[in-house]
């Protein structure tokens, strides 16, 4: 019996490993480059870049479509679809001169009818856009026009300083007018070859949902943002979707994938020589917690001074991120377009600042577990909520928070709520609800009106609650103010207003991380997204 | 027996049995429909996440546009209307017909389930024949409990370091398509294996002193005779029974193991529909699923005839 187990095996195991070795050997260099990202959230309706605000659905779509301007490496604007553009002295229109030679990838003419087509199409109430219609000023836009065939008109009801910047957004590439409209919005919405032609680099020809798709390359395509008039070098560009991020590594490390998205940066240094890593700081917000300056406790800014004080950021990304990324001074990037306060000093640990300001909110007794207690007994317990996936390393810098402010006698409770969970806590029908007293995210943008969605009361995002007459007046001045350096001064103002009240509390600044290997010309827009037209096989 | 009472007779049993299917799917499209509509959590909230900038009023829209204005008792019976003329109704996240979404999904996941189930009656098969001896119960004892307590996650991680990051013999992610089958395979069958395994040898060591044990013995007859000709056979029936019900639970179950190695799946389809409270997705899946486990149990009572005669009577 145990000879026949062994044949068995034999049998088994030997046709298999000669199989694996006969493949390995057949796969050959064919100019298709593999890319593997996460994004397993796009199949769920969020394939339309004019709807959706994931990440994701940009920088995939990046590759399919493109956008009347693009930004370069220090923030001035280019021409792309568009070859010149005049802005009038009110801020109130924007007139933009196209390219008469670019065609769609279903062979449709590129011209003003398009772009109004798209424009009409972003800001219509059936889109639900969750993103692309305030990157256009949102109400404050006022329609696009068709002044000639290849001229077209942006108007505003209000100036809307970030138009330029934010039109180079894959948020806002430009599709084919039958697409629009011939298609449902819940068609564009899940997307596939029918539904996502634009005019970019790569044509979209298969689309597996959750699993891959498949690019060709367009022969036709000689408008490249970089002015270069050649068709990308690949033939084609494989999108494989995998979720989990060591299957990414091993992938890359492997080389069953020449490009791999959506690393966090841990396990950088465990890859193979070959493997080239691209690491860009997100511009916009870093990872922060908002704390609910109208609930509870954190109405008082000394105990927000305190919570913010009273942890040891640093040593808690150094232990979750083993130095890959850095501690944030201010609750904007550095990389975020001429905002960034260069004085910022950021919420540097200092346990004992932090203890005299609990004493001197009146926190001054302790409950047997060394917490601090109100005069009649209440605990002074904070309540994190966080939306799920909670990534293990956030999980690392909470339990070092944890600790740290258990020190300075604040108890902090976290929980990782299920998306629709954390939904109900965070708005309901009557508008934001946060019911909790801090939460986190991160917030990617080239400009920095991103703070007026966090910090200007009714902020669509304003989780700190934040309603201040000053921080309106300076946020609102900042969206309208054409002078560069006065607007600079605005935001600077309310980053300075931001030390002194701890709404908000920077605790990383996230970066894209890419790794790729034996592919060369890769290039990356201003998030560190990979750009694939001009990249090849080595 | 006349003819017409047989054909009687036959109806009368088949009628019963599809009443018993349909109050099946019935109870567990309601359960479902009540579990969901009580955990917390708006679906178009969830859709749209929580950085969306979308106003109260478009959001107002979707849900009408979705029918979550209405009263839950019309939700409900417009849910079960839909299902009982077999339309399954359009998901909300993926923006596609239910039935395309498991069309599309069913197969690589059947696969999948099918290869890990075969996989482990084979290996449960080579591991039980060795418990005649006192060493080898104990290292199939041993092995069944390693099997059985190893999740999921932790045996697919180390597959994938071990074979495709260390040794190079796998590929991740892309390949051909049975490359991509062996270590979720693998994976999956392994906590099969163990469970398997451990329900056979129980059913064997329950039998191990009865009466046509002792008499089998008494002939002279060897161990290896008498656990293959005899104990199985008692232990058979109870095992196809389970491994259709392990069959049945991974088809919606293989969660974990589809998003590790990135594959296409009902299980990832069942985990996002459940997430983003994607009702018609849900309902379709546990229609499905029910009826699959109706399938199972006529296949199961069949199979079981065949082993052991004396049941069919």
């Amino acid at each position: 019996m145990k000879i026949k187990f062994k044949k068995l095996l034999a049998t088994l195991i030997i046709p298999s490993v000669l199989l694996v070795g006969c493949v390995d050997n057949l796969q050959d260099n064919n100019s298709e480059i593999t890319w593997v990202i996460a994004g397993n959230n796009l199949f769920n309706g969020h394939m339309d870049p004019h709807s959706s605000q994931l990440d994701a659905s940009a920088y995939l779509n990046r590759q399919i479509f493109d956008s009347l301007v693009s930004v370069d490496d220090d923030g001035g604007i280019k021409p792309w679809l568009a070859t010149e553009w005049s802005v009038s002295d009110d801020g109130l229109s924007y007139i933009f001169k196209l390219r008469e030679d670019v065609t769609f990838h279903d062979g449709e003419k590129f011209d003003a009818n398009a772009v109004k087509a798209n424009f009409d199409h972003v800001i219509a109430k059936s889109t639900e856009s969750a993103q692309a219609a305030s990157m256009i000023g949102g109400d404050s836009f006022a329609g696009a026009f068709v002044l000639d065939d290849y001229l077209v008109e942006l108007k505003l009801s209000n100036p809307f300083r970030p138009l330029l910047v934010n039109l180079s957004s894959a948020f806002l590439g430009m599709y084919s007018p039958k697409v629009l409209a011939e298609k449902s919005q819940g068609e564009i919405r899940a997307g596939g070859p029918e539904v996502q032609v634009g005019t970019g680099p790569f044509i979209l020809r298969e689309s597996v949902t959750n699993v891959e798709m498949l690019l060709e390359r367009n022969n036709d395509y000689h408008w490249a943002p970089d002015g270069s008039r050649d068709i990308p070098r690949v033939n084609a560009l494989r999108i494989l979707f995998v979720p989990d991020e060591s299957a990414r590594e091993i992938a890359i490390s492997r080389g069953d994938a020449d490009v791999a998205s959506n690393l966090s940066g841990i396990s950088l240094s465990t890859l193979p020589a070959e493997v080239h890593i691209n690491k860009t700081p997100s511009p916009g917000v870093p990872y922060s917690v908002y704390l609910n300056t109208k609930r509870d406790v954190f109405k008082d800014v000394n105990v927000r001074l305190a919570f913010a004080y009273g942890f040891d950021a640093k040593k808690a990304i150094e232990a979750a991120f083993q130095g890959e990324n850095e501690w944030p001074l201010s609750i904007l990037s550095p990389t975020t377009a001429q905002s960034y306060l260069d004085t910022a000093k950021g919420f540097a640990y200092q346990p004992d600042l932090a203890n005299k300001l609990l004493d001197e909110s009146g926190w001054t007794s302790k409950d047997a577990e060394g917490y601090r207690v109100d005069a009649a007994g209440k605990r002074l317990t904070v309540y994190w909520a966080s939306w799920t996936p909670f990534p293990p390393e956030h999980q690392v810098i909470v339990n070092f928070m944890v600790d740290d402010l258990k020190q300075i006698g604040i108890e902090l409770i976290h929980e990782a709520l299920e998306p629709a969970q954390y939904q109900a806590a965070y708005s309901d029908a009557n508008g934001l609800k946060l019911d909790f007293d801090l939460t986190d995210w991160s917030f990617a943008s080239l400009d920095p009106i991103v703070l007026s969605n966090h910090l200007a009361s009714g902020g669509y995002q304003n989780a700190s609650a934040v309603s201040d007459a000053e921080v309106d007046a300076w946020l609102g001045q900042a969206a309208i103010e054409q002078d560069t350096e006065k607007r600079r001064l605005l935001y600077q103002k309310v980053q300075e207003w931001n030390e002194a009240n701890a709404a908000i509390v920077p605790i990383y600044l996230p970066q894209s991380v890419v790794a790729f290997r034996d592919v060369a010309d890769l290039s990356f827009d201003s998030y560190g997204w990979p750009l694939f037209y001009s990249a090849y096989l080595l | 027996m006349s003819r017409t009472l047989a054909i009687q007779m036959l109806l009368r049993r088949n009628a019963k049995r599809l009443l018993g299917i349909f109050t099946t799917l019935l109870v567990a499209a309601t359960v479902a429909f009540f579990m969901l509509k009580i955990t917390p959590g708006d679906p178009v909230d969830v859709l749209l996440g929580p950085l969306a900038q979308i106003d109260l009023e478009t959001r107002e829209t979707i849900r009408a546009d979705l029918g979550l204005d209405q009263p839950l008792i019309i939700q409900y019976l417009e849910h079960i209307g839909r299902l009982a003329v077999g339309n399954f109704g359009y998901s909300y996240q993926l923006r596609k017909p239910v039935l395309q979404v498991i069309s599309e999904n069913v197969g690589p996941t059947l696969i999948l389930t099918f290869c890990a189930t075969i996989l482990a009656v084979a290996l449960t098969w080579i591991l039980v024949r060795n418990i005649t001896s006192r060493f080898g119960k104990a290292v199939v004892h041993t092995l069944t409990h390693i099997a059985v307590v190893a999740p999921v996650f932790w045996t697919g991680g180390i597959f994938a370091t071990v074979f495709a990051y260390q040794l190079g013999w796998l590929p991740m992610v892309g390949g051909s398509w049975w490359q991509q089958l062996i270590l979720p395979t693998i994976t999956l069958a392994i906590p099969l294996t163990g469970m398997m395994t451990q329900m056979l040898t129980d059913s064997v060591a329950d039998h191990n002193e009865a009466a046509f044990v002792i008499s089998v013995r008494a002939r002279g007859s060897s161990e290896k005779w008498l656990l293959r000709n005899h104990l199985f056979r008692h232990a058979g029936a109870n095992l196809v029974t389970f491994t259709a019900y392990l069959f049945g639970s991974l088809l919606g179950g293989a969660v974990i193991v589809e998003t590790l190695f990135a594959r296409a799946g009902l299980g990832r389809v069942a985990l996002d529909a459940v997430l983003g409270r994607d009702l018609p997705v849900i309902m379709g899946m546990i229609v499905l699923l029910t009826a699959v486990y109706i399938q199972l149990s006529m296949l199961v009572e069949f199979v079981i005839g065949v082993i052991d005669p004396r049941l069919k009577a």
